[in-house]
């Protein structure tokens, strides 16, 4: 069965590396970066299948929800979901307008991490 | 999760009757240093949990790193003054109600508080040993229980 690729965009560098640790330890090949212009660059190069991507990155040249639409510009099936604060509605609206996947609140935790990614998979898998 | 404070419910009643509320931009500045915070710890509990294995010394340092954070982010966020206030843009919204302040300092400085106690004493530098399953679950315990106060104020004060 193919490996998927994960690509973990957040720009606390903790967050990146346990959430590469956690997925790599369930199968996945796993990148990351912390801001969206390397996320932009790992995305063009290595095409994964599904992307994590934090949507306030205030250290980051673009926010999430424009390096969710650049990254629909290249691919207009690239599976995102958007990582956001439940004090960030009109984001989201945004994401929804660019079609991003789903979206998560932090604080998070594993279990609705993995409740948003197994659906992910779920989806590049029925396509 | 911290003990709920003897007059809980009477604070609750008292921010909806008195219309307390807390400017969105400071739930805003909250959520993303402390959703951060939160949500790195979780992850770095969770990891070593699915290997079952305990946390070693030195990655167990990294979660008193995020609970400092917390405790500078609560303690900025409960100043008596906005004179040394950092977020000047939100000068205006500072001090905060004392009923709202007295709850931050109570239920996220607890639940802190006994983070970083039972991870400094269990890497103590005087007989050091790595964070035991046990103890994570107790770490998580208190991550969510910082959620859950988080969201139920959040609640209070934006429908107050």
């Amino acid at each position: 069965m193919e490996q998927l690729k994960l690509l973990v965009v957040d720009d606390e560098p903790g967050i990146v590396d346990f959430t590469r640790k956690i997925y790599s330890r369930k199968g996945f090949i796993t990148f990351g970066a912390t801001d969206g212009i390397t996320a932009l660059e790992i995305y063009q190069k290595e095409r994964p299948q599904i992307n994590l991507i934090d949507i306030h990155m205030p250290y980051s040249p673009i926010d999430g929800v424009e390096t969710l639409r650049r990254m629909k510009e290249i691919d207009k099936n690239a599976i995102c979901i958007m990582v956001t604060r439940i004090t960030e509605k009109d984001k989201v609206d945004d994401c929804r307008q660019f079609g991003a996947f789903a979206y998560l609140l932090k604080p998070l935790d594993l279990e609705e991490l993995d409740e948003a990614i197994n659906a992910a998979k779920e989806k590049f898998a029925t396509g | 999760m911290a003990n709920p404070l003897p007059n809980e419910k009477e604070l609750f009643e008292r921010i909806k009757t008195e219309r307390i509320t807390v400017e969105p931009g400071i739930w805003d500045l909250i959520y993303h240093h402390v959703g951060d915070d939160i949500t790195a710890i979780n992850l770095l509990c969770a990891y070593y949990l699915s290997k079952k294995e305990p946390i070693p010394i030195k990655e167990a340092e990294k979660i008193l790193v995020y609970t400092r954070h917390i405790r500078d982010i609560v303690r900025k966020v409960t100043m008596s003054s906005s004179q040394e206030f950092p977020f000047p843009e939100f000068k205006d919204n500072i001090p905060l109600h004392p009923i709202i302040r007295d709850m931050f300092t109570h239920y996220i400085g607890n639940d802190v508080h006994s983070i970083n106690f039972m991870v400094c004493d269990t890497i103590d530098p005087l007989e050091p040993k790595p964070v035991s399953s046990e103890i994570i679950q107790k770490i998580l315990s208190r991550t969510r229980s910082i959620k859950e106060f988080m969201e139920r104020l959040r609640q209070a004060t934006s429908t107050s």
